[in-house]
C-alpha cells in the first residue's frame, strides 16, 4: 500500500498542474488522462490546413509586391483558385486543394485583387484624398486603404477563423469510434481546426520566434503574440487545443465542448484585441500626421473587423455593434484620421473595450 | 526505499504547488514592476503631479497669456520695436512649452497637445493659403502643421513679417494670429483642467509599471523626448537621415533663431523630470532604490555631458549647421549615448516596455 502512495500524489500534482490556472471547471468531471505539452498526438494530421496557410502567405506576398511591380488580378486569382501552378512551393500546386473553396465572400476578395492590381499601376504617384498612390512604403487607394491588408486580415477571418469556428461548433458530434489511418473523424476535424491556428506543435508563448524560423507561428499564430499577449491568447488557445484533443481520446465530450468554446471565445477576443490596436494606433500622438502608419493600421483594422462576421453563436458582440464597427471602419480613412477627437475611431475603441473586456 | 518514494511523491506535489504559485502570480509581479525596498512610488508620482507637471502647465498658461498680450500690442501697431518685444514673450513661452513637452500622455495625449502646439516644420504654403482664404479648421488633425508655436514663428518672425502685417492681407493675418493664440490657450486650459479635475488622482493612484501606467508613461516619454532630440530637433536638420543633406529651415523655432535654446531647455527640463527636481522622489531615486545606483550615476553624468555639448552650439542652429559641425557632431553623440541609457538600460531596470514605436512587422 505504502509502495504506491506516491502515485496518487503524483496524479494529484498533475491534476493541479492541469487545472490550477482555470477556475471554471469542477475537478470531478475530468477523467484522468494526460494532457501533453505539445501537439504530438498519435496520427495527428492537419496538412491541408497548413497548406492553405502557405497558400494564403504566397497570395499575400504577391499582393504585397504591388508596391514595387505591376500585378494582375488574374494572377492573384490563380493563387486564390490554385490554377496555372502559381505557387513557388510546388507541393501546393499539386495539393488538390485551394483557398477559394473554403473562403466565404470570395467575390469580395476578388474585388480587392482587382483594386490592388489597379493601385499597383499608380505606385509611383503620391497619394492624396481621392487619389490612389503611395505614402512612404504604403500603397493605398483614394480612401486610404491598402487592399493587400484587407485580403490578408480579411481572409484570416473568412477562411481560417470561420473554418475553425464551424469545425469546433460540430466537432463533438463527429464519429469518434471508427479509426481510419490511426485517427477518428472527430480527431481529424479537431486537428484541422488546430492547423488553422498555424503554430508549431511545440508552441511556446515565451519564445520569440525569428521571422526566419521555418517552424514559426504564421498568420493567426503570429497574432497570438503580436496582439494577443495582453489577453494570454497564445497559452489559452494552444492549451485548449491540447486538452480538447486529449479529451477526444478519452471520449470526454464535456471537456471537448468546453475546450472548443474556450478556443472560439479567446480567438474572437484576439480579433477584438487586434481591431482595438489598429483603431488606436492611428489616434496616437506619435503617429498623427504619419499617414503611412495611420492608413496601414486602419487597413489592418478593416480586415480584422471583417473577421467578426464569422464569430460563434456565443459571441458577446451584438449585431448592432458589429454593424457600427463595420460602418466606422468602412468610412473614408481621411475622414477618420482628421476628425477632431477621432470621434468615430474612439467610438469603435469603446465598443471593443466594453464588449471584450479590453483595455 | 519506501520512504524515498513517499518523499518523491510529496516532492512532486510540493513542486507542482510551487509551480502553481509561481505560474499564477508571475503576471501581477511583472505589472507591479521590480521590487524597490523602502521606496514610495505613490509619493514619487504625487511629486511629479504636484511639483512638476501641473505647475509646468500652469506656467505655460501664464506664459501664453503674456504672449497674447504682447501679440495684441504688436497686432495693434505692427512695427519692429513691438515685434522685438513680442519675440521675447514668444521665446519665453516656447521655452516653457519645453517643460510640458515630455508630458504627452493622459490629458495631453487625448487632445494631441504636442501635435497641435509643436509640429515642425510647418506647411508654410498652406498657412499662407489659410490667411488668404480666411477659412480653415484648426481643430482638424490634418491641420497640425498650420498652428502652434511653429506657425506663430513663421507668421510673426519670418522675413518681411512686419511689412505683411501692414500690407493688403493685414486684417486676415491678424485674425489668423489671434486664432492661433486662442487655440493654444484652449488646448492648454483643457489639459490643465483635466489634470486638476480628474487625471491627477488616476496618475498618483496607479503605481504599476505595465503599458499604460504612469511610470511606464514617464519612462517612455523620457526616451521619446530623447528620440526627438536625436531626430527632428538636431539630427534631421543636420542631415543625419539624409546622407548629409541639411534642412536648416526644418529646425525648431527657425525664424526666431532659438533652436539651440529650446533644445537646451528641453534637455535641462528632462533632467529635472528624471531627478524629480532633486526632491528624493524622482525616477532617479527609484533607480537607486532598485539597486541601480551605478546606472543612475551614469545617466546623471550623461545628462550633464549632453546638456553642455548642446550649449556649445551657438544659435541660430540654422547657420551653426554649416559653421559648427564639430560641436553638433559632438552633441549628437552625447545625445545618442543618453538616449541609449534611458531607452534601454533605465527602461529595463524599471521593468518598463518601450511602446511608442509599434513593431508591426507587415
Amino acid at each position: 500500500m505504502k509502495n504506491y502512495l506516491h502515485y496518487p500524489l503524483a496524479i494529484l500534482a498533475v491534476a493541479i498542474l492541469a487545472t490550477a490556472c482555470s477556475k471554471d471547471e469542477s475537478e470531478d468531471t475530468i477523467p484522468q488522462y494526460d494532457v501533453p505539452a505539445t501537439y504530438n498526438f498519435e496520427g495527428a494530421n492537419y496538412l491541408t490546413s497548413t497548406q492553405r496557410v502557405k497558400m494564403a502567405l504566397e497570395l499575400n506576398a504577391y499582393l504585397g509586391s504591388a508596391n514595387t511591380t505591376d500585378i494582375t488580378a488574374a494572377k492573384a486569382n490563380d493563387y486564390f483558385n490554385n490554377t496555372n501552378a502559381p505557387f513557388a512551393d510546388a507541393t501546393l500546386n499539386t495539393s488538390g486543394i485551394n483557398l477559394a473553396a473554403k473562403t466565404a465572400n470570395g467575390d469580395t476578395f476578388k474585388g480587392y485583387f482587382t483594386q490592388r492590381a489597379a493601385n499597383s499601376l499608380v505606385r509611383a504617384t503620391p497619394a492624396a484624398p481621392g487619389v490612389a498612390g503611395f505614402y512612404g512604403n504604403r500603397l493605398v487607394d483614394g480612401k486610404g486603404i491598402e487592399f493587400n491588408q484587407a485580403v490578408a486580415k480579411g481572409m484570416m477571418g473568412a477562411l481560417f477563423f470561420k473554418e475553425a469556428v464551424n469545425i469546433l461548433n460540430n466537432v463533438a458530434n463527429a464519429d469518434n469510434n471508427t479509426v481510419t489511418n490511426g485517427t477518428t473523424a472527430m480527431q481529424r476535424q479537431w486537428d484541422e481546426a488546430f492547423g488553422y491556428l498555424s503554430v508549431p506543435n511545440d508552441y511556446d508563448t515565451a519564445k520569440v520566434y525569428a521571422n526566419t524560423d521555418p517552424i514559426r507561428p504564421l498568420l493567426w499564430g503570429g497574432y497570438l503574440a503580436e496582439r494577443g499577449k495582453g489577453i494570454q491568447a497564445g497559452g489559452v488557445i494552444f492549451n485548449a487545443f491540447l486538452k480538447g484533443r486529449a479529451a477526444i481520446g478519452a471520449k470526454d465530450y464535456v471537456v471537448v465542448k468546453e475546450q472548443a468554446a474556450i478556443i472560439q471565445d479567446k480567438w474572437e477576443q484576439l480579433i477584438a484585441a487586434a481591431a482595438l490596436a489598429y483603431t488606436t494606433i492611428p489616434t496616437q500622438s506619435v503617429n498623427v500626421g504619419n499617414l503611412a502608419t495611420q492608413f496601414h493600421a486602419l487597413s489592418e483594422g478593416f480586415g480584422f473587423i471583417s473577421c467578426f462576421e464569422y464569430r460563434s453563436a456565443r459571441t458577446k458582440l451584438s449585431n448592432a455593434d458589429f454593424q457600427t464597427l463595420k460602418t466606422i471602419i468602412g468610412t473614408d480613412f481621411y475622414i477618420l484620421i482628421n476628425e477632431p477627437g477621432f470621434a468615430k475611431l474612439v467610438q469603435a475603441q469603446n465598443i471593443l473595450k466594453a464588449t471584450y473586456g479590453l483595455q | 526505499m519506501k520512504t524515498d518514494r513517499i518523499k518523491a511523491g510529496l516532492l512532486i506535489t510540493v513542486l507542482a504547488a510551487t509551480f502553481f504559485i509561481i505560474a499564477c502570480s508571475k503576471k501581477s509581479g511583472t505589472d507591479n514592476g521590480p521590487v524597490a525596498t523602502n521606496f514610495d512610488k505613490g509619493a514619487m508620482l504625487t511629486n511629479y503631479a504636484d511639483n512638476l507637471i501641473i505647475p509646468a502647465y500652469t506656467d505655460l498658461q501664464t506664459q501664453i497669456a503674456a504672449l497674447e498680450t504682447a501679440a495684441n500690442t504688436f497686432l495693434a501697431t505692427p512695427n519692429a520695436d513691438n515685434q522685438l518685444t513680442l519675440k521675447v514673450a514668444f521665446r519665453s513661452a516656447y521655452l516653457q512649452y519645453q517643460h510640458v513637452s515630455v508630458n504627452q500622455f493622459g490629458p495631453a495625449e487625448s487632445v494631441l497637445l504636442n501635435n497641435f502646439l509643436n509640429t515642425f516644420p510647418t506647411d508654410n504654403a498652406v498657412i499662407d493659403g489659410n490667411i488668404t482664404k480666411g477659412t480653415y479648421n484648426l481643430a482638424q488633425n490634418s491641420s497640425i502643421d498650420q498652428q502652434g508655436f511653429p506657425a506663430l514663428d513663421y507668421v510673426l518672425f519670418s522675413p518681411g513679417a512686419v511689412a505683411k502685417f501692414n500690407g493688403t492681407e493685414a486684417a486676415k493675418r491678424k485674425k489668423y494670429t489671434e486664432d492661433l493664440l486662442a487655440r493654444m490657450k484652449t488646448l492648454t486650459k483643457t489639459v490643465l483642467d483635466n489634470w486638476n479635475n480628474t487625471y491627477r488622482a488616476q496618475f498618483t493612484g496607479n503605481t504599476r509599471s505595465d503599458a499604460g501606467s504612469p511610470i511606464a508613461f514617464l519612462i517612455n516619454q523620457f526616451a521619446f523626448e530623447m528620440d526627438q532630440m536625436k531626430g527632428p530637433r538636431i539630427g534631421w536638420p543636420f542631415g543625419k537621415q539624409s546622407g548629409g543633406t541639411q534642412f536648416p529651415e526644418n529646425t525648431e523655432g527657425y525664424n526666431a533663431g532659438i533652436s539651440v535654446a529650446l533644445a537646451v531647455e528641453n534637455l535641462t527640463n528632462l533632467k529635472r523630470m528624471f531627478t524629480g527636481n532633486n526632491s528624493g522622489k524622482g525616477t532617479s531615486d527609484y533607480l537607486v532604490a532598485l539597486n541601480q545606483k551605478p546606472l543612475n550615476d551614469d545617466v546623471l553624468s550623461q545628462f550633464d555631458k549632453a546638456i553642455n555639448s548642446l550649449k556649445a552650439i551657438p544659435d541660430p542652429l540654422s547657420t551653426a549647421l554649416t559653421n559648427n559641425k564639430t560641436e553638433i557632431e559632438a552633441a549628437y553623440r552625447e545625445v545618442q549615448l543618453l538616449l541609449t541609457l534611458i531607452k534601454t538600460d533605465v527602461a529595463s531596470a524599471t521593468g518598463v516596455r518601450i511602446t511608442y514605436q509599434d513593431t508591426d512587422g507587415d
